[in-house]
C-alpha cells in the first residue's frame, strides 16, 4: 500500500479512527509542529501489513534482570514475555479515543485492540519492553496503555531494536496513566539506521511523577510526540533526552507539557550531538494554565555539531497565563570546545579519543537521570558495543 | 635533541616568528624570556602544534624527525611535553580516566601494554605521596573548578607520570604562591637528567632561581637576541626589560 492512497475498506483494523484521519489529514509543513519534519519518506514508501512473527532478535536483548513484555514486529508475544502474577496485561477490544490526533491516529487505525499493562504492586526488579521486527518495508501499527497505581514506584525500560537490513515503518502509541505513583521509563532506541519510527507518547500526570529517559541512537527518522498533562497539585514531569545521530539520520522532539493545576512541576533536558548530514528537532511547549501558581517550569536544549552540514531546529516556547512561578527556558548551539580538543592531544590523545571523551562528558548528566542500576548497566552494556 | 631552523609562524595572520633558530642538547635546560608579545607562546604553540599557529617555514628536528609534518598527538607521544600557563577546564572528563588514557595513548604508540587501571593508580600514588598533590583531584573533572595552584600540580602530576623526554614549560610559576612554586619547582628538578631537556618560558628571574637553567635567551620581535648563562636572568632582573629595548 502506498500511504497517500490508503485503502480504508481492505486494509483499515478501526474504520472510527481512519475517518477522523481522512477528515484531519495528514500533518504538513503548513502545520507549525510539522515546520521542520517531512514526512515524505513515511508516506511515499510502498509498505505492505504482512507481519513476520519468525522472529528471534529479541534473545539479544531479553535479560533474567528484567521482567519482559515482548513485542514481535506488532504483535503481543505471550510466550516469550514473562511477566510476575502481580502485573495486569490485557489485550481487548478498543475503547474510543476522542484525544488521538494526527499520526496517533494512524498508529490506532492500524491495530485493532487495546494493550494494557496496569501496575498496581511494587515489584522486585524492573520491566523491560522489547520491541523488535525484520523485513523490508512493512508497516507496523500498536498501542500500549500503562498504568501505575496505588502509590508505588516503577522502573521501566523500553528497546526498539531491529537488524541492519531492516527498513520499516513503525506508527505506535503509548499511552501513560500515573496515579499517586512514580514511574521511571527510559527508552533505547537502536532500531535500524533504515527504519523510520513514530512513537506518539501521552503522560496523564495525577498526583505523581513521570521521570521519562530517551536515549536515541537509531532510525533513519524518529518523530516523537508527546504530550503531557499534569492534572492534578503536586504532578510532575522530568523529560530528558540523549540524541546522538549522524550520516542522513533525522529526529524530531514535539513535546507539549500542560499544567493544568497548581503545585505541578516540569524539568526538560534535551541534549544533541549531531553528526554529517543529520537533522534535529526539539519544538517544546510549556502551557502554564489559569490559577497554577506555584508551578515550576524548567527547559532547556543544548546541541553540538560535530559538522557543517548538521542542522539544530530549536523552539523552546513557553505559555505562561498566571503568576506567582518559577520558570526558565533556552536553547543553545555549539561545537565541541577546540581548547579542551588541543588540550587533549597535546597530551597524546587522538581526534577521535578526544572527541569521543567531550561527548561522553557531555552527555553524561542526563544518563546520570537513569538511577535504576540494572537499566543503568544496561544501556551502559548495549550502547557502548554499538558505535554511532 | 631538539634542533629549530628557520622557524617562521604566524598568528591570526600576524607574522610572529621571524626566522627563529634554536638547538638544545639532551640533557640542557634552556629559559626564554622576554616582553609580552615578543614570541614565547608562540614558540612553545607551534614547536607542540596548536591549531591556531601558521607555520610558514622551518623545521622543528626532534629525535630525527620534523615535527612539523607530524600531528600534534604523535608529538606528544614522541616525548614532548608542554605544561600550559593556563591548563584548560574539561568538565565531565574525570582526571583519573583522563591520566590512564593519555599513559596508555603514549604506550600504545610506543608499542607498549596498555597498563591496568591498577597498575596506574599505583603510579599515581606515588606521586601524589611525594609532591603533596592531595588525591581528591583524581576524582574530579579535568582542572574543572581547580584553583591555580591544583592545576599546576595536576600539570606536574601529567608530566611525572608521562615520563617526556623533552619539556615545555609555558609560564609554570604564573598564579603560584611561594610554597605552589616550590613544589612544582622540586617535580620539575627531579626530573632532570642527562637524557631530557627543557625550554622554559618565563617573564620573571623568580622561577628560574628555584630551576636553574643552563642558557637564558632573550626573544624580540620573533627572534633571540641574546644568550647568555643564568648570569643573563639576574641582569634583566636588576634593569629590566629596558636593558633589551637598548640591544
Amino acid at each position: 500500500m502506498i500511504l497517500k492512497e490508503l485503502d480504508f475498506k481492505s486494509e483499515a483494523q478501526d474504520r472510527h479512527y481512519f475517518e477522523k484521519l481522512e477528515q484531519e489529514g495528514f500533518p504538513n509543513k503548513k502545520s507549525e509542529d510539522y515546520r521542520h519534519i517531512s514526512l515524505k519518506d513515511m508516506l511515499e514508501r510502498k509498505l505492505s501489513l504482512n507481519a513476520n512473527i519468525e522472529n528471534n532478535l529479541y534473545e539479544d536483548y531479553i535479560s533474567d534482570d528484567f521482567y519482559s513484555l515482548i513485542f514481535i514486529d506488532q504483535a503481543f508475544d505471550l510466550e516469550h514475555s514473562n511477566l510476575p502474577s502481580d502485573i495486569s496485561f490485557s489485550s481487548s477490544s478498543k475503547a474510543k479515543n476522542d484525544s488521538k490526533k494526527n499520526l496517533s491516529l494512524l498508529s490506532e487505525a492500524f491495530y485493532e485492540k487495546d494493550n494494557i499493562l496496569t501496575i498496581s504492586k511494587s515489584l522486585d526488579k524492573p520491566i523491560m519492553i522489547i520491541n523488535v521486527s525484520s523485513g523490508v518495508d512493512k508497516f507496523f501499527a500498536n498501542n500500549l496503555h500503562i498504568k501505575v497505581e496505588n502509590e508505588i514506584k516503577v522502573d521501566i525500560l523500553e528497546i526498539f531494536v531491529s537488524n541492519e537490513e531492516t527498513a520499516n515503518v513503525y506508527c505506535i502509541n503509548r499511552d501513560f496513566f500515573i496515579e499517586n505513583s512514580k514511574l521511571s521509563y527510559a527508552k533505547l532506541n537502536l532500531s535500524s539506521h533504515k527504519d523510520i519510527l513514530n512513537i506518539n507518547n501521552t503522560i496523564y500526570v495525577n498526583k505523581g511523577e513521570c521521570t521519562l529517559n530517551a536515549i536515541e541512537r537509531g532510525s533513519k527518522q524518529s518523530i516523537n510526540n508527546y504530550d503531557v498533562f499534569l492534572d492534578e497539585e503536586f504532578s510532575s514531569i522530568n523529560m530528558h533526552g540523549i540524541i546522538e545521530i549522524k550520516d542522513n539520520q533525522n529526529i524530531a522532539n514535539t513535546i507539549k507539557i500542560h499544567h493544568n493545576k497548581k503545585n505541578t512541576s516540569s524539568n526538560q533536558t534535551f541534549k544533541q550531538i549531531l553528526d554529517n548530514n543529520s537533522r534535529a528537532v526539539f519544538n517544546s511547549q510549556i502551557t502554564i494554565n489559569k490559577n497554577c501558581s506555584y508551578s515550576k517550569a524548567h527547559q532547556s536544549s543544548q546541541s553540538i555539531l560535530l559538522n557543517d552540514e548538521a542542522r539544530m531546529f530549536n523552539e523552546p516556547r513557553m505559555m505562561i497565563f498566571t503568576d506567582e512561578l518559577e520558570a526558565s527556558h533556552g536553547a543553545t548551539v555549539g561545537s565541541l570546545n577546540e581548547e579542551a580538543i588541543n588540550y587533549m592531544k597535546l597530551r597524546g590523545l587522538s581526534q577521535a579519543q578526544c572527541e569521543s571523551m567531550l561527548i561522553k562528558a557531555f552527555l553524561t548528566e542526563i544518563y546520570d537521570y537513569v538511577k535504576n542500576p540494572i537499566i543503568k548497566d544496561y544501556i551502559d552494556g548495549h550502547i557502548s558495543r554499538i558505535s554511532i | 635533541m631538539l634542533e629549530i631552523k628557520n622557524l617562521q609562524v604566524s598568528m591570526q595572520e600576524k607574522k610572529v616568528l621571524k626566522g627563529f633558530d634554536l638547538s638544545i642538547g639532551k640533557g640542557e635546560v634552556h629559559a626564554i624570556m622576554g616582553l609580552n608579545g615578543a614570541g614565547k607562546s608562540t614558540l612553545s604553540k607551534s614547536i607542540t602544534g596548536h591549531f591556531d599557529c601558521d607555520v610558514m617555514g622551518g623545521e622543528v628536528m626532534y629525535k630525527n624527525k620534523n615535527m612539523l609534518d607530524i600531528p600534534p598527538e604523535d608529538r606528544a607521544n614522541e616525548g614532548i611535553f608542554m605544561s600550559f600557563q593556563n591548563p584548560v577546564e574539561i568538565p565531565g572528563v574525570n582526571n583519573m580516566y583522563f591520566l590512564r588514557s593519555i599513559l596508555n595513548a603514549k604506550r600504545v604508540y610506543n608499542g607498549q601494554e596498555e597498563l591496568t587501571s591498577v597498575e596506574i593508580l599505583k603510579k599515581i600514588k606515588k606521586i601524589t605521596k611525594e609532591f603533596h598533590i592531595n588525591e581528591d583531584m583524581m576524582k574530579r573533572s579535568v582542572n574543572d573548578g581547580f584553583s591555580g595552584g591544583e592545576k599546576k600540580k595536576n600539570e606536574l602530576l601529567q608530566m611525572l607520570l608521562l615520563e617526556p623526554d623533552f619539556l615545555i614549560l609555558d609560564e609554570i610559576d604564573s598564579g603560584l604562591d611561594i610554597d605552589a612554586l616550590k613544589i612544582v619547582a622540586h617535580g620539575v628538578n627531579s626530573m632532570r637528567s642527562p637524557d631530557r631537556s627543557f625550554l622554559i618560558i618565563t617573564h620573571y628571574q623568580r622561577l628560574l632561581s628555584f630551576i636553574k637553567p643552563d642558557f637564558i635567551h632573550i626573544l624580540k620581535d620573533g627572534k633571540i637576541i641574546k644568550t647568555g648563562d643564568y648570569t643573563l636572568a639576574q641582569e634583566l632582573e636588576d634593569k629590566g626589560y629596558e636593558m633589551v629595548e637598548a640591544l
